[in-house]
């Protein structure tokens, strides 16, 4: 009854009943804790070249270059149960046969309160291809900026997982076109300058 | 040395032992039942893995207890963060969906066209703390398939699951667990 084996016993039960408490407390809270964040995105040039593809050197593909500036204040986001803040950039759009695309051109993670107001002008991180290998007929393309919430226990409940698009439709949702016919004008322009 | 607890035995009887490794083997048997319970709620070959490596961090480190589901109607977006399995890998691995290209399936000859079911997607992942994406790790995949993953992280618990990380390093620990374990169903009391 009233040995160190059942002493040793009592105590670790009640401490991780207590520890397990208090995790499913913090979990619970957070879910109660939603914010809406403001930001905006827009969308400063959009250009496409082609390129050697990754794994086959014969193969040609397009590659789109971005040039973005993002402004958002995440600091709502920081609660006690915030670990870090995943925020991206995506660009999404359908192409001809049907096929809707959803393309992360860029991300950053935020681990402090102090960092969370977010001004950035970039150029996309990742290559931004398209499936047919072509950026020809491709119509516009949506860009969003959208973030993720890492929570440091238990549950990452959907709300709380997946953020949605910062920004009001009108500023934060830009669409452009991007215009093979332009580029290829512009390469032209680049190849006689050259000549 | 155990010359105590084998009097102890040899006084309890053979039924007495018989109903410990029936008491053990129910335990056993429970704590399948539970895995394969929730694998099929979750939809998921298994619902509950552990990080085995650092390419998620600072999001997740090596032994935190990821949860995961699966379910069947639900498509996957940028920013999840999925396990997936490639032929060809022993081992899951924990990555965030990179690209999205819904209602596309590869056809023959490598080729990607416009699928009739809506529910296929092809996906590309990247870890938080890799430089570039994971096409290198798909053993010659170029895309992601629905059926390659096994779930997506719901939920988590920070450095719980160090211990299968220890005992998948030291396999000696695995047996002596186990072995301390049926030792301990076999003498003790109640």
């Amino acid at each position: 009854m009233h040995t160190i084996y059942s002493r040793i016993n009592n105590t670790s039960a009640l401490l991780s009943t207590c520890l397990m408490c208090l995790v499913g407390a913090i979990a619970v809270s957070s879910y109660f804790m939603t914010t809406d964040p403001r930001g905006t995105i827009g969308v400063a040039s959009i250009q496409v070249f082609p390129g050697n593809a990754r794994r086959y050197v014969n193969k040609q593909q397009d590659f789109a270059f971005l040039h973005f500036n993002v402004s958002a204040d995440l600091t709502p986001l920081f609660n006690w149960n915030t670990k870090q803040l995943f925020l991206y950039v995506s660009a999404e759009y359908t192409n001809p046969q049907g096929i809707r695309n959803d393309v992360v051109i860029w991300d950053k993670i935020v681990r402090r309160k102090e960092d969370a107001n977010i001004t950035i002008t970039s150029r996309n991180k990742y290559t931004f291809r398209e499936l047919s290998s072509t950026f020809r007929n491709i119509p516009p393309a949506h860009y969003s900026l959208k973030y993720n919430v890492m929570p440091y226990s238990l549950a990452t409940f959907h709300s709380n997982m997946k953020g949605g698009v910062l920004g009001s439709p009108s500023s934060g949702r830009m669409t452009y076109r991007m215009s093979y016919k332009v580029v290829i004008g512009f390469l032209g322009g680049l190849l006689f300058a050259g000549l | 040395m155990f010359a105590d607890e084998l009097k102890t035995l040899r006084r309890l009887g053979f039924r007495h032992i018989l109903l410990q490794i029936l008491n053990f083997a129910s335990v056993l048997a429970s704590g399948l039942t539970i895995w394969k319970g929730l694998g099929l709620i979750t939809n998921s070959e298994s619902p509950i893995v552990v990080v085995l490596s650092g390419s998620m961090e600072p999001a997740f480190y090596r032994g935190d207890l990821l949860f995961l589901t699966n379910p069947a109607n639900e498509k996957y977006h940028t920013g999840d963060i999925t396990v997936y399995k490639v032929p060809g890998a022993d081992i899951p691995i924990v990555h965030r969906v990179l690209e999205t290209h819904d209602g596309a399936k590869i056809a023959r000859g490598r080729s990607i066209v416009a699928s009739s079911n809506s529910q296929d997607q092809l996906l590309l992942t990247k870890g938080d703390n890799n430089y570039i994406d994971d096409i290198e790790l798909y053993q010659g995949l170029e895309w992601l398939q629905r059926r390659h993953i096994i779930g997506k992280v719901r939920g988590f618990l920070p450095y719980v699951g160090y211990v299968t990380i220890a005992m998948n390093d030291f396999p000696q620990l695995k047996y002596a667990l186990l072995g301390g374990l049926g030792l301990l169903a076999l003498i003790q009391r109640e």
